[in-house]
């Protein structure tokens, strides 16, 4: 669910003609947040690849997002299962 | 000095054989094994994020974590009943060493000479660690049972709770903070002096002894089988984020999946001594109760592995600052645990408890689904509302299971589970299964 819904985020960011080697980078948000691979220089290569990489990184962060809120609001879902279950529950009796 | 010892017999009785120092000692060493154990889960959630960034490992980011959780689950039968067959102490301490060697290798993922890639070594060191911590947790809820007598087990069972209780305040901040400061490494490599620590205080603490049971039949079908239907179906699962429900490969694995969970049910309907009883589920509390807990673990998971990665990845918190974040979560999570066990005691009321917590956890998480990009004060609010409401329903539905399977009704667990109680083990089964999946 994760990867799913963060690659189909991100996938339709990236504008047709972006080089295979430049969006390969946003395949794993992690990389991108905490190792910041030096993508100034990659994008520089592009027209108006500075705008881009602002617009992409923008772009994962909020996939990154939109991907766990999925998985959250998957166990909300989760939850009201689990509710509907209790209600069929039985006390049961205290014993000494 | 040399180790304790004690001669070979019923685990039961040997307490009228120790000394209360000698008893304080030994409850001294299975103290820091729990602690390590419990320390390494703790430690890992705000760690994770940074080492499955520094390996690549995104497309496989709840593996770690669902290799433990797997291997330690099917750990935690073998060795109780290993345990039984060639004494407690020795198995105690193979399954600190073998967590031991794991916390090394975990460090050391993506620099080990096997030619794996560096994410499948921490899967794999993951996995190997979970077989020490499933013998840890088995055998030190064991061992608590052969020491001391029922009337006292009440007491050194609620300190081992506690420990899990501050391990879990403590461990994401510590784990944070060697993050940040050292590398996600050391927050692997910084528990193994623990380790070492509690292994010495085991060894020459700790009596030798086994209990006197003439039988014991482990099953190592229902093993293969469980193994057999998870790890297909975590591939597929795992897989299907890079290709489609209808692919080939994803449709055999689910196929393969399918065919052993059959496999596994007819084998668990035969088995002598099955891991999991299915006569349980003629009882329909028990049968309720099974799914809530299989519910619950997801709904756990799904906190304790994705929210760290929300507050690192998205909020752009550092590990240690998503630490901090982690211990009102489990500060909530203990609160909630003792507020919905007084209220029980208080009104009896478990379904009341249930349902309302389930309320109260379905609406926590949809505030955590609504969490944006830049921290509001409620998105705490959210986190403690889901922890203090999912957890409060936890010693209702728990104590709700033990009185429901008391001796004589529908149900009796086999006698040689006598010291590995079945009664408590099978909700937390329930939500490790989940967790797996």
């Amino acid at each position: 669910m994760l990867l799913k819904t963060y690659s189909q985020h991100i996938a339709g960011l990236i504008p047709p003609g972006t080089p295979a080697g430049l969006t390969r980078l946003f395949d794993n948000p992690l990389q991108l947040f905490f190792a910041r691979p030096p993508l100034s220089s990659a994008f520089a290569q592009v027209t108006n690849g500075q705008v881009l990489l602002a617009h992409l990184l923008q772009g994962a962060r909020i996939g990154l997002m939109s991907a766990l809120h999925s998985i959250f609001l998957f166990n909300v879902g989760i939850m009201a299962l689990s509710l509907i279950l209790n209600l069929f529950l039985r006390d049961a009796t205290r014993h000494k | 000095m040399g180790p304790a010892s004690a001669s070979p017999r019923i685990g039961s009785g040997l307490f009228a054989d120790l000394s209360r120092g000698q008893l304080t000692l030994a409850v001294t060493g299975m103290v820091l094994t729990l602690l390590m154990a419990t320390l390494d889960q703790a430690i890992a959630i705000t760690a994770m994020p940074r080492a499955i960034a520094g390996l690549n490992g995104f497309s496989r980011y709840p593996w770690p974590t669902t290799s433990l959780l797997l291997t330690s689950t099917l750990a935690m039968p073998v060795f109780a009943k290993l345990s039984d067959l060639y004494g407690r102490k020795w198995l105690y301490l193979s399954g600190s060493a073998i967590f031991v060697v794991s916390l090394l290798l975990c460090g050391a993922a993506g620099n080990l000479p096997i030619p794996v890639d560096g994410m499948n070594q921490l899967i794999f060191a993951r996995g190997f660690l979970g077989v020490g911590n499933g013998a840890i947790v088995a055998l030190t809820f064991t061992l608590v049972a052969d020491l001391f007598p029922p009337s006292e087990r009440g007491r050194y069972q609620g300190l081992l709770a506690a420990v899990y209780g501050a391990a879990f305040t403590v461990g994401p901040s510590l784990g944070g903070w060697a993050t940040d400061h050292l590398s996600w490494r050391w927050a692997f490599y910084g528990n193994v002096p623990l380790g070492l620590i509690a292994m010495l205080v085991v060894y020459f603490t700790l009596p030798d002894f086994r209990p006197r049971i003439a039988r014991r039949a482990i099953d190592w079908a229902g093993i293969a089988t469980l193994c057999g239907w998870l790890v297909p179906l975590l591939l597929a699962l795992t897989w299907v984020g890079q290709s489609a429900w209808q692919a080939a490969g994803i449709r055999a694995l689910l196929i393969a999946s399918a065919g052993l969970l059959a496999a596994f049910l007819l084998v668990e309907k035969r088995a002598v001594e099955p891991l999991l009883a299915l006569n349980l589920f003629r009882n329909r509390n028990i049968a309720l109760m099974s799914a809530n807990f299989f519910l619950m673990g997801i709904s756990l998971f799904g906190v304790a592995v994705y929210l760290p990665l929300f507050h690192q990845g998205v909020l752009g918190a550092s590990a240690a600052q998503s630490g901090v974040v982690f211990a009102q979560y489990a500060l909530a999570l203990m609160a909630g645990n003792v507020i919905g066990g007084q209220l029980l005691s208080r009104t009896g009321r478990y379904r009341l408890f249930a349902i309302g917590g389930a309320a109260l956890a379905a609406s926590g998480l949809f505030l955590l689904s609504r969490m944006q990009g830049a921290p509001p004060n409620w998105n705490s609010f959210a986190m403690r509302s889901f922890a203090a409401s999912d957890l409060e329903r936890l010693p209702p539905l728990t104590k709700s299971w033990s009185r429901t399977i008391r001796p004589g009704n529908n149900w009796e667990p086999p006698p040689d589970l006598r010291g590995f109680s079945i009664r408590s083990a099978e909700p937390s089964g329930w939500r490790s299964l989940a967790q797996c999946c």
